[in-house]
């Protein structure tokens, strides 16, 4: 509780700008919803059949997992706001819409034929007689839409678009329950404000509850406006995935930018959720920069059949199908090597004297994994590793930060990792020695289009500073510094390159 | 005489599989009272409609004051005739001021004037000027109904047409209401057309009534003529059911049609009263009341829907 009440007191700043990036998403979404469901609704409420195929639709459109919605709208929409506020509104809609409909056609047609024969326009009868009469029930409809765009709008945070869902994502990661909470009970709370503010909403006359929204829409467009036209300028905009390592290293690139013409704005953003997610958005022009690895782009991006040995022929590779293929600039990668790995608790290895990966075959009987699903998918990952060391054992699939607690639990004794995670250090655990080479070599550098690297060499040259740089020990102290020491990535990062004369002080 | 306010030439209405109105000619004049009277499904109700056409005819020609009602703008031919229904229909969202001011604020008169005409208008229904801010469900069945009629008189309509607009109503507002329309009737010097199934009612309204069957006029007539020379032998029945009680051909089902039925909740030892149905002759409901001082009556599936006793069955037969 003290530690909840110290995050609240750390992060209210940030906690208030992502409140409004949600009310902000949220608000746009429910809008276009309505402006869509609503007059869908009249437009379809004298044809049953066609109502039916719209409800049916719509219905379809809200089982589409939201992750899977927000990566199919990246090439056509991007990233950012967005695509979230497109994702929102396809979930939003079915509620209104089925809503509106049965309003409509519930009305007693006594009462419509009283409209009729008093010489009522369709029009006029619309306004004001069938819609007063059916703004309860399409207000109950969009009160369940609310919700429901509050609650799913904590994923937006995956695509960059900010929100509550920063926080969550944020704490998953960093394994900060505090985080976590703080995320889930501002949705929440969010989420009931808004219901009641609906009520109160509907308690309102027609008309004047029709002023308050137009007058709203007004304000909110104004504000959206200006958030696009503030964007329009000449910056430059760094990604990074979800993580403490990759919002070092952007933070770093931001120093180093900057350090070279102070005059360059550089935005930020930190934390998006998939590799896809970011590839699609540089080549859309999204963003214009963000730390890949070589492995990743053999095996993710560029889906190569072959993978040489060595570091260095991995990344010339990389480069070259990144240059032919999307017309992408591989700047050179830096020194460590962020590869996949299997670790042990201390205790465990000393026990079996376990040193390699081959060391497991003595223990094979009592072995019990937990491992990320993108370990056991990846063909480079377990199912090459138990070819290649011919190694039986039951895996169970885990979110990252769970594998940590499982292996400290002893639910599992072996688990997958990355070489520079904080967390061996945090938890004990022994990095078992890949020594059949089976793991492919990752090492980050960082990707732009080439056009962006023909219209900014300073940028490229200042990049390039950190080739051959940051040695594993290095990567994995910062590392945790910010997942269990709370350092900002900032702090550190500027702190690396101060020490190392990169810039200055 | 005039010529017709409302002509009907030849009008036939056919629904799906069903002739609603057959070759109906029918001419109604200004300042007439007409009553159109039949049993359900006799294409009163359908005739009705078609003068402001709300219904559409499907062959002859509807004309009022002399030009056919397809030949009028809509919203002008709606103004001209103002409609009451059974149901009321009551706009739930507005105000009574509100639903009164329809068609006045539809035509665009001053503020000032439409508060004028609604306070004026609740007056002569006997509403005082706290009702023009109630909403319509804080209101009973016959104040509604007094709203529905004023509604429809605001645009100050040459016609007025009434479908069944009191047989939802209990008897005592009925009976007011019956006399509030007339005398309404002869201050606004309107035409009214007036469908109803109730004879008695059709009697005591009508300048002239006309009695529907299947769709056919069997014969239109002042009161008199209809009582004292019946067309034929439906007309004389379906009169003399009414006006004079043969107990033999009264069944349960009209007493509940006319409100008579009591709908309290029955308790005690009343719950084993003898029951009857709605087929159940009114002359048998007499014979148990003999013995008994309630009857039970059952609906189809057997759930009983209310009682009836002596004060009750005394009650409807001074109606007759």
């Amino acid at each position: 509780m003290h530690q909840f009440m110290q995050t609240l007191i750390d992060r209210r700043a940030a906690l208030i700008q992502a409140l409004g990036q949600h009310i902000q998403i949220s608000f746009w979404a429910l809008l276009i919803a309505i402006l869509i469901a609503v007059p869908a609704a009249i437009w379809v409420r004298r044809s049953p059949k066609l109502a039916q195929i719209i409800l049916q639709f719509t219905g379809i459109l809200q089982t589409i997992p939201s992750l899977a919605l927000l990566g199919l709208l990246i090439p056509f929409v991007g990233i950012g706001t967005i695509p979230a506020v497109i994702a929102l509104v396809v979930y939003a809609l079915l509620p209104i819409f089925q809503n509106t409909y049965i309003g409509l056609t519930n009305i007693d047609p006594s009462v419509e034929e009283a409209a009729d024969a008093m010489g009522m326009s369709p029009t006029r009868k619309l306004l004001r007689v069938e819609l007063p009469m059916t703004m309860p029930v399409i207000i109950s409809g969009i009160r369940t839409s609310t919700v429901l765009i509050i609650g799913t709008a904590t994923l937006a945070a995956l695509i960059g678009a900010g929100g509550l869902g920063n926080f969550i994502l944020l704490g998953i990661d960093r394994d900060n329950s505090s985080l976590i909470l703080l995320g889930a009970i501002s949705a929440a709370a969010l989420a009931v404000g808004m219901s009641y503010l609906i009520t109160i909403l509907e308690k309102l006359k027609f008309r004047t509850a029709v002023f308050i929204i137009s007058a709203s829409v007004i304000f909110g467009g104004g504000f959206a406006i200006y958030n696009v036209a503030s964007k329009i300028n000449n910056q430059v905009i760094i990604a990074g995935k979800l993580g403490a390592e990759p919002e070092i290293l952007i933070n770093m690139y931001r120093d180093l930018i900057v350090a070279k013409d102070p005059k360059m704005t550089v935005k930020l953003k930190p934390n998006f959720g998939k590799t896809s997610f970011l590839f699609s958005a540089l080549k859309n022009n999204q963003i214009d920069i963000y730390p890949e690895f070589t492995g990743t782009v053999l095996e993710t991006l560029t889906k190569s059949k072959d993978t040489p040995q060595g570091s260095n022929a991995i990344y010339q590779l990389a480069k070259r199908q990144l240059a032919s293929q999307d017309q992408l600039r591989y700047l050179k990668p830096m020194a460590y090597n962020n590869t996949y790995g299997l670790a042990v608790s201390s205790q465990f290895a000393r026990k079996y004297h376990l040193k390699t990966i081959s060391d497991l075959r003595k223990v094979t009987g009592i072995l019990k994994a937990g491992m990320t699903m993108e370990f056991m998918d990846r063909k480079d990952g377990l199912k090459r590793v138990k070819r290649r060391y011919q190694l039986k054992f039951p895996v169970k699939g885990m979110e990252p930060e769970l594998r940590y607690k499982a292996i400290q639990a002893r639910q599992v004794n072996l688990i997958d990792c990355y070489s520079t995670d904080s967390q061996l250090r945090q938890y004990h655990l022994t990095l078992l020695k890949d020594n059949l080479h089976v793991f492919p070599t990752y090492q980050g550098a960082p990707l732009m289009t080439e056009k962006f690297a023909q219209q900014h060499p300073e940028i490229v040259t200042s990049l390039n500073q950190l080739a051959g740089r940051i040695t594993a020990k290095q990567i994995q102290e910062m590392n945790y510094e910010v997942n269990v020491l709370n350092e900002s990535p900032a702090k550190v990062a500027r702190h690396y390159l101060v020490r190392r004369q990169l810039i200055k002080g | 005489m005039d010529s017709p306010l409302i002509e009907f030439d030849e009008v036939s209405k056919q629904f799906d599989n069903q002739l609603a109105v057959d070759h109906l000619n029918l001419a109604i004049q200004p300042g007439e009272f007409f009553v159109l009277v039949g049993s359900s499904g006799s294409g009163k109700t359908t005739t009705l409609k078609m003068i402001n056409r709300l219904v559409t005819a499907s062959a002859g020609t509807i004309r009022v004051a002399g030009r056919s009602v397809e030949d009028y703008d809509l919203p002008e031919l709606r103004w001209k005739i103002g409609y009451v229904l059974q149901q009321i229909a009551l706009f739930p969202t507005m105000t009574v001021a509100k639903n009164v001011s329809v068609i006045p604020d539809m035509q665009h008169l001053p503020n000032r004037a439409v508060r004028k005409l609604v306070s004026q208008l609740l007056a002569e229904v006997g509403l005082n000027d706290h009702f023009a801010n109630r909403m319509p469900r804080e209101l009973s069945g016959g104040q509604q109904q007094r709203v529905g009629i004023i509604r429809a008189l605001a645009g100050k309509p040459p016609i007025l047409l009434m479908d069944e607009p009191f047989s939802a109503l209990d008897p005592l507002a009925r009976e007011a209401l019956q006399g509030l329309i007339l005398k309404l009737h002869r201050d606004y010097q309107n035409t009214v057309v007036f469908v109803t199934h109730d004879m008695n009612e059709a009697l005591k309204l009508g300048d002239r009534i006309g009695i529907m069957k299947n769709g056919k006029l069997l014969q239109v007539g002042t009161p008199k003529e209809i009582t004292t020379n019946p067309a034929n032998q439906f007309v004389a029945d379906f009169f003399s059911n009414n006006r004079y009680s043969d107990l033999n051909k009264i069944l349960v089902s009209q007493l509940i049609e006319t409100g008579f039925m009591g709908t309290s909740k029955i308790i005690g030892e009343d719950r084993s009263a003898p029951a009857v149905g709605r087929s159940t002759t009114l002359k048998e409901v007499l014979r148990l009341l003999t013995s008994t001082p309630l009857v039970r009556v059952l609906d189809a599936r057997g759930k009983s829907i209310g009682w009836f006793n002596n004060e009750k069955v005394v009650q409807f037969l001074s109606t007759l």
